[in-house]
């Protein structure tokens, strides 16, 4: 039953609006966010054209199985990504993913946690 | 100026013409040891199913595996999958849909319905063979009929008109009951009109 699906995210977003987007998309969808990385940035201008935005973020979502739980997501611009670690693990939530993410259009090292 | 042995463009010539050379009889070799596996596999057939014409036939393709014709269409067939595949790869990025931005309204309100819809679910798995697991699979009959009367995207047909009595037909009715669900997530404005239409349905308030 397992379907692995990927989507665009537009990266112009805050970080927070990026967070309730994807939460929406998991738990509407019955998946959880396995990847989430910056995508190829389009040239100036062609977000419009081409309906996919400027600075746009990759995510992959994998369906979970009938009655299986789906993980809240929460994601963190981390200074110090071994100390978020164990912060993050002392509220019962692992590290996903740690990379490259268009957040207000800047690319940001972005951590996520479930 | 004429290079000299071992300088000069020949050398490099020759190593270029020397890896197309090795790259082709790859291509030979590949091409007979795939011929050999298909009837290395057909032996196992007995003289009804793999006849002395089939097996004539693939002799004759085995030899002609061999030769440097087949050699250069292997390559040109490889050269022509990873373009496939490239541009398959590029489709694939451009098709990606792009998931509007949600307000910490709307992610309140997928929690809520996430939590009613997994409930159901649940109590389905842990209760397949008693009415405890008819009873979930009713409610979301339910709530597709009812959404089907809010415009939903179910095409008319598919969803059943009982609660189906085996295992294969509730996970059908699960998945269509969850695709009515994802299907709230595809546009802004499907955001903004199902979302409150699902949480009715499922009796969410």
């Amino acid at each position: 039953m397992a379907e692995t699906t990927h989507f665009v995210i537009d990266g112009d977003a805050t970080l927070q609006q990026q967070e309730n987007t994807l939460n929406t998309s998991q738990n509407l969808r019955f998946s959880e966010v396995t990847v989430y990385s910056k995508g190829e940035q389009n040239p100036p201008g062609n977000g419009s054209a081409t309906t996919v935005p400027d600075h746009p973020n990759f995510v992959t979502l994998e369906e979970v199985g009938i009655g299986e739980p789906v993980r809240e997501l929460f994601l963190v611009i981390p200074t110090d990504l071994a100390a978020e670690k164990i912060r993050q693990a002392g509220q019962g939530r692992s590290l996903v993913f740690f990379n490259d993410v268009f957040v207000g259009g800047v690319l940001q090292q972005v951590a996520g946690f479930h | 100026m004429i290079s000299q042995p071992g300088q000069g463009i020949l050398p490099w010539l020759s190593v270029q013409v020397l890896g197309t050379i090795t790259i082709i009889i790859q291509k030979m070799r590949a091409s007979r040891a795939r011929i050999d596996a298909l009837i290395l596999q057909n032996m196992d057939l007995d003289a009804t199913q793999y006849t002395f014409g089939e097996a004539e036939h693939d002799l004759r393709e085995l030899f002609q595996a061999g030769t440097l014709q087949s050699g250069f269409l292997e390559l040109a067939a490889s050269a022509g999958n990873d373009a496939t595949q490239a541009a398959d790869a590029k489709k694939a990025i451009q098709a990606r849909h792009t998931i509007p931005i949600a307000t910490a309204e709307q992610r309140e309100l997928s929690r809520k319905i996430f939590v009613k819809a997994n409930s159901l679910e649940k109590k389905w798995k842990d209760n397949k063979n008693n009415q405890t697991g008819k009873d979930a699979l009713e409610e979301m009959l339910k709530a597709l009929n009812q959404l089907k009367e809010l415009g939903g995207s179910a095409e008319p047909g598919l969803i059943p008109a009982n609660v189906p009595a085996d295992e294969d037909g509730a996970v059908k009715l699960i998945k269509l009951f969850r695709r009515e669900i994802m299907d709230a997530d595809t546009s802004t404005e499907k955001r903004e009109k199902k979302m409150p239409a699902l949480a009715k349905a499922l009796g969410i308030n």
